[in-house]
């Protein structure tokens, strides 16, 4: 089906909320659309309009001012895991950014969608409850309010937020001198999988907090934890006393991921293990100090093209095309129904297999996960736009050197990860690097490993600068 | 036979297109006026079909046209059972296959009740939305023991018990061996439903022209041929007058075999009714629910032994799920008897299965195919009974195995092909010791292991071994040309889905005829090319078909030989194939092009001398008499999260004894892939259904297929003990990788584990269940 009647890209935050106001119920704010294409997509969700606030500039900033960090709402899930603000002062929020998914989703999915979504498991929440941040919602008729996150849940996937109001910022407490803070994830997979349970720690001046998601219907707090924890400095013993009281807080239910009393023993577990980390000044420790973004720059792309009426018109590899018809559709239906390129592929539809993985702008994306209209005025490229005539992109003849292709489905995916991953890091990246940046691919045929030398083949062989995997 | 090509690592032919996104699937097929077809499928695990509202849906504009099973008047068939049970000892077998569209009761979750045709895609799923059937909800039939019992809801009424098959097959006598026996060994062991999840999904696309009376169907299938065949049956038309194309196909694992899944008559039915071309391509939602499963059984084993851990005996008697229908047969449960022996000399054998209707998704085979189940059995069996006797489990293996000279080695039952079970040869010490050697599984057991679990590190290792029949018949064929261009035509009727096939059969032609790789064609999978074929399964296409190039390409070489001595006045047994050219060995100045023979040989004037055929080509079929059985070890060394239950696996090795090798870069390919898939169902990967027969993760964000980060690199080691029933000596190479890594996951956790006293007689595991069994008390 059509995922929508109506697609409207306002140019300000004024338009947008004029919009809401006059859509109400029937239309939704789009920023990454991670989550919202899918529920549309698969019909979980109906709506008349989309409202794509990606075209407003300004909103993908990240701003630090005394001693509170801003998020805007296109502020994605890479930008946070990247930004230097955030990385120093809001550490645990870059820590779970960059557990979310994959890279292409990470490039797409935006922090605000993850907090308004509102499931239990998404991962930036706990960290965000735990550093004590805000929303600040705005709308035409009432203006600005501001929430704490400590009350913006109101039950499973329910908050506050009305039909016409939209999250114009999140304001983060920024940690002081001596403040620290760490975030850990169980999940069942080592990359792009929903947690079993994740958990933030927080020690602050003002009290410590501890936060546990996908224990309960809604991202919780450990009280009687932090009451102990506020009472004095971490000890091997308090450790043990605090981990076995955050456990206690948990109240998860069985689910296909795992059983209700796993789930507690994983919070007891990640619990201390934080605890530990964080009394030994060791939570940094396993941060990626190398990090595949599968982007050129930092920064989002705002496109500042205007909205399109019927016709979208983008630059794909490199010429003018238009698609006519492609209203309503994802891109990756646009590119391949109308516009004629059937290189890439789709897997799924719901952002889990890579496939469909294009530039948009320059960042690599899943196109299954992004309304056709985005591409207005945009510059995308294909696998098409890889290769030049006969002459093939150094890592297409790599893959056929290394025989990393048997049915070739998900090949072209692959191929547009790791070329971003050239494009990013030159010729000088690590095996890690590698494998963050095939995460959000699936191949069910050649188990990896061939695909993974093939991109190995193209890095600087003898450079020895390079921290080891 | 000279031998270049054959052996060697080389590129394959085919990547260029796949690489620069050049490829055509299924999806990719695009016919002017094409219209779209969407499903509306069962809510409902099992209930009967009250009222249909179609209205709404027939209103929408842009929709053309709306079918129920009524509809579709005497075109409404059941589907042909693809195989007809084994003649064993005992069979019983109750043929229950679907019809194209539910006709008054669905009987899983994702069937097929309306099908709607419209300009659009997505017209034809908005108006799929708006169709309301009412259902009279029946209780689901789900567990398998519970299927059996008295008060069972029935999928089949008419059968009177929810039993599909009921099969006996022996060798020799169980029970008086086990009244022999020192030790007897006896377990409940469990193996859980999984989805094959090729990336792509199925599709269909059908062309039907008037003027012609042509129908062309492309179909993401493994088994073009009969597709076509049983196509041409169903509308009456010649088999000349349908053309099935398998082109590219993004993954097939087994279940794009199954002939004939609704959608695959329906889309053609709806394509030569309304006059215009017809697609229908599957998202990943209904690939869950609508392409057949795997797995689900429950087996009570027994293994009796001597106190020096000879094999005297094994019981096996288990229940397989085979969903709401039975269309493959028993192919499936028959594997599991069958592979359950394994390299070992067991003396007897008693083993029974029922199949049971249940309201889930039809199984058939995927990758291993039922034989996973036998090897987890035969080998947790011996790894208890090892435990039991102090024995090394190695060793235990090691004593038991079936020796060289005792090939060809008969184990009486029946097989899938309805063959005696017959190994045609092997030499599994060889096997075993390489495996051995290559984990390092003394230098980890002596000095490695030690030292890290006094560390207190939870590592453990594990080494399992596995026979696997490959390469069965009836039948495939090949036709090989060479082109007045001197170019190489090659042409069969299987389908490919990324085996490398193309490659594969381009290097037996070259070593034949003595011309380069690069100017060989291939086609497969196109019945407008090739009319005879059986399909790419049960890892027989490098054997069976590959033969067939193999005999067809060395017919050309003999004429190419007579016709060259001819033209050059040598002698035959003289002339080499070299380059492109036949020339005099020794007197390279005395040469022809190929290209030249094969003008001559096809003449536009005169007369082509009686007894030869015009061209310089031949068509070959080749037949096995029966399959030929490959073997291997698989090992590795694990280590577990002591609180999470998470897994590293730190090294990965699998041997394997396929023959000699056509391409030893795609043979690895193809182990990697079955090793990647078998992780997956070892650890990540199980269908979860509720007791309503509701499957709860149909979607990979909870049904999780292994990431490259959850993949090891793996070492690699061949043995080749040539099979002596087809030219090239070669076993199939396909399911290899799949096959043992239950059981090796099995026994490497529990050495990982030891102090816990964890035994496993269960798969999939994860970190949750690996917790439940050691700490929940539930072990
Ligand atoms: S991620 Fe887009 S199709 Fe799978
Ligand atoms: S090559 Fe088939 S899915 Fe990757």
């Amino acid at each position: 089906m059509k995922l929508y009647n109506q697609y409207f890209a306002p140019a300000s935050v004024d338009e947008a909320l004029a919009l809401l106001a006059e859509h109400g119920e029937r239309a939704r704010v789009l920023a990454g659309g991670t989550d919202l294409i899918v529920e549309l997509d698969r019909g979980v969700r109906h709506l008349d309009a989309i409202i794509d606030i990606t075209r407003i500039m300004g909103l993908d900033h990240i701003e630090e001012e005394a001693g509170t960090i801003t998020l805007g709402p296109l502020v994605t899930h890479n930008q946070a895991a990247n930004d230097e603000r955030v990385l120093a002062r809001a550490f645990p929020l870059a820590q779970a950014a960059w557990e979310v998914g994959s890279p292409q989703l990470r490039n797409r999915g935006t922090v605000v969608g993850n907090l308004i979504t509102a499931s239990p498991a998404n991962d930036t929440i706990p960290p965000l409850l735990a550093l004590g941040a805000r929303v600040v919602l705005g709308s035409a008729a009432r203006g600005e309010r501001t929430v704490s996150l400590d009350d913006f849940y109101t039950g499973f996937r329910k908050v506050d937020l009305s039909p016409d109001e939209m999250v114009l910022r999140i304001e983060i407490p920024a940690l002081g001198e001596g403040e620290r803070g760490a975030f850990a994830k169980l999940a069942l997979r080592r990359a792009q999988a929903i947690s079993v349970v994740n958990v933030a720690v927080m020690l602050r001046e003002s009290g410590a907090r501890i936060t546990l998601g996908s224990v309960a219907a809604t991202v919780i707090r450990a009280p009687a934890a932090e009451a102990l924890l506020a009472q004095g400095p971490l000890t091997p013993q308090s450790i043990e006393e605090v981990a076995r009281l955050t456990a206690e807080a948990a109240t998860p239910i069985d689910d296909v991921r795992g059983t209700a009393e796993y789930r507690v023993q994983a919070v007891l577990v990640l619990a201390r293990r934080l605890l530990q980390a964080l009394h030994t000044g060791s939570e940094r420790d396993s941060y990626p100090t190398e990090r595949a973004n599968l982007w050129e720059r930092a920064a989002h792309p705002v496109s500042v093209a205007p909205a399109p009426t019927s016709l979208i018109e983008s630059i794909i590899n490199g010429q003018r095309v238009t698609m006519e018809g492609a209203a309503g559709k994802t891109l990756l239906r646009a590119l391949r129904e109308d516009a004629g390129l059937i290189g890439t592929k789709e897997g799924c539809s719901e952002g889990e297999c890579g496939a469909c993985t294009i530039w948009l702008d320059g960042v690599a994306v899943m196109s299954c996960l992004v309304p056709a209209e985005r591409a207005h005025g945009a510059t995308v490229t294909t696998i098409e736009g890889l290769s030049e005539g006969d002459t093939l992109h150094p890592l297409q003849q790599s893959f056929i050197k290394h025989d990393a292709v048997q049915c070739g489905y998900c090949t072209p995916g692959f191929i547009m990860s790791a070329a971003k991953l050239l494009e990013e890091k030159g010729t000088r990246f690590t095996d890690t690097e590698i494998r963050q940046a095939i995460s959000g691919n699936l191949c069910r045929c050649t188990g990896y490993y061939k695909i993974i030398e093939a991109i190995q083949a193209l890095r600087q062989p003898t450079d020895d600068t390079l921290p080891p995997d | 036979m000279t031998t270049k090509s054959f052996g060697q690592r080389i590129k394959r032919n085919e990547d260029p297109q796949l690489l620069t996104g050049r490829a055509q699937f299924v999806d990719d097929v695009h016919i002017p006026g094409m219209l779209h077809v969407a499903f509306k499928r069962s809510d409902y695990a099992h209930a009967r079909i009250t009222g249909i509202d179609l209205e709404a849906a027939k209103s929408m504009p842009g929709v053309v046209a709306v079918y129920t099973a009524e509809d579709l008047g005497d075109f409404w068939q059941p589907s042909p059972l693809l195989v007809p049970p084994p003649p064993a000892e005992h069979v019983v077998f109750n043929k229950r296959t679907s019809g194209q569209l539910a006709r008054s009761k669905v009987r899983f979750v994702g069937e097929a009740i309306v099908m709607v045709v419209a300009e659009s895609r997505y017209l034809a799923e908005d108006a799929a939305e708006t169709i309301i059937v009412d259902y009279e909800p029946l209780d689901a039939v789900v567990g398998l023991e519970a299927a059996l019992t008295e008060d069972s809801a029935l999928v089949h009424e008419d059968v009177g018990s929810n039993i599909g098959a009921h099969v006996i097959q022996r060798k020799g006598d169980y029970d008086t061996a086990r009244a022999q026996a020192d030790l007897v060994i006896s377990r409940r062991l469990l193996y859980d439903r999984g989805t094959a999840a090729p990336m792509e999904t199925r599709g269909v696309v059908a062309h039907y022209d008037h003027l012609a009376r042509h129908l062309t169907v492309w179909d993401s299938t493994q088994a073009p041929i009969p597709i076509r065949n049983g196509l041409a049956a169903m509308f009456g038309l010649s088999e000349r007058q349908v053309r099935v194309i398998a082109p590219f196909v993004g993954g097939g694992f087994g279940p794009k075999v199954m002939m004939f899944y609704p959608e695959e008559t329906l889309v053609p039915w709806a394509a030569i009714k309304l006059e215009r071309p017809v697609k229908w391509i599957e998202d990943r939602l209904e690939n869950f629910y609508a392409m057949t499963h795997e797995r689900g059984q429950l087996h009570d084993s027994e293994i009796a032994l001597t106190k020096e851990g000879k094999i005297l005996g094994v019981k096996d008697v288990f229940l397989h799920d085979t969903g709401a229908y039975i269309p493959y047969g028993l192919t499936v449960p028959i594997n599991t008897q069958c592979t359950l022996l394994g390299p070992y000399v067991v003396p007897h054998y008693y083993t029974e299965f029922k199949a049971l209707f249940t309201n889930k998704t039809v199984v058939t085979p995927y990758r291993g195919a039922g034989r996973q189940h036998g090897v987890f059995v035969m080998e947790r069996l011996l790894d208890i009974a090892a435990k039991e006797l102090g024995m090394d489990p190695l060793e235990l293996r090691r004593i038991n195995f079936i020796q060289p000279e005792q090939f060809p080695w008969c184990n009486e039952i029946i097989y899938q092909d309805f063959t005696k079970l017959t190994y045609d040869s092997g030499n599994y010490e060889p096997v075993l010791d390489k495996a051995m050697r290559m984990i390092g599984w003394d230098e980890w057991r002596q000095n490695e292991q030690p030292r890290l679990r006094a560390e207190g590190r939870k590592v453990g290792i594990g080494l399992v071994m596995y026979v696997e029949g490959t390469g069965i018949g009836p039948y495939e064929g090949a036709r090989v040309q060479v082109e007045t261009t001197g170019k190489v035509t090659i042409v069969t009727g299987i389908g490919t889905q990324g085996q490398g096939h193309y490659t594969s059969f381009a290097q037996i032609a070259a070593d034949a005829l003595g011309v380069p790789m690069k100017d060989i064609y291939i086609s497969t999978g196109d019945t407008g090319q090739f009319s005879w074929g059986v399909g790419t399964f049960a890892s027989r296409g490098a054997v069976v078909a590959g033969s067939a190039v193999y005999s067809a390409a060395q017919m050309v070489r003999e004429k190419a030989l007579k016709q060259a001595a001819e033209h050059l006045e040598a002698s035959e047994a003289d002339i080499e194939l070299v380059d492109g050219f036949a020339q005099v060995r020794g007197a390279p100045g005395a040469r022809v092009p190929l290209a030249t023979l094969a003008a001559s040989a096809n003449p536009l004037r005169g007369a082509v001398r009686p007894g030869t055929e015009p061209g310089l080509e031949a068509t070959a079929y080749f037949g096995p008499q029966m399959g030929t059985t490959a073997s291997g070890a698989h090992a590795m060394i694990v280590e577990v999260d002591p609180e999470t239950y998470q897994l590293k696996i730190l090294k990965y090795v699998v041997v394997h004894d396929c023959g000699p090798l056509i391409n030893p870069l795609i043979v690895d390919g193809q182990v990697h892939g079955g090793v990647a898939q078998g992780i997956g169902n070892a650890f990540y990967e199980q269908l979860i259904y509720d007791e309503t027969g509701q499957l709860l993760n149909a979607s990979f964000m909870d049904y999780l297929l292994p990431t490259s980060t959850d993949v090891p690199r793996m070492e690699l080691g061949h043995e080749e003990t040539p099979s002596p029933l087809n030219p090239l000596g070669v076993k199939g190479a396909g399911e290899a990788g799949a096959i043992p890594v239950g059981p090796l996951f099995a026994q490497a956790l529990e050495d990982a584990l030891i102090d816990s006293g964890l035994e496993i007689l269960e798969i999939p595991l994860s970190p949750s269940r690996l917790w439940e069994l050691v700490e929940g008390g539930d072990a």
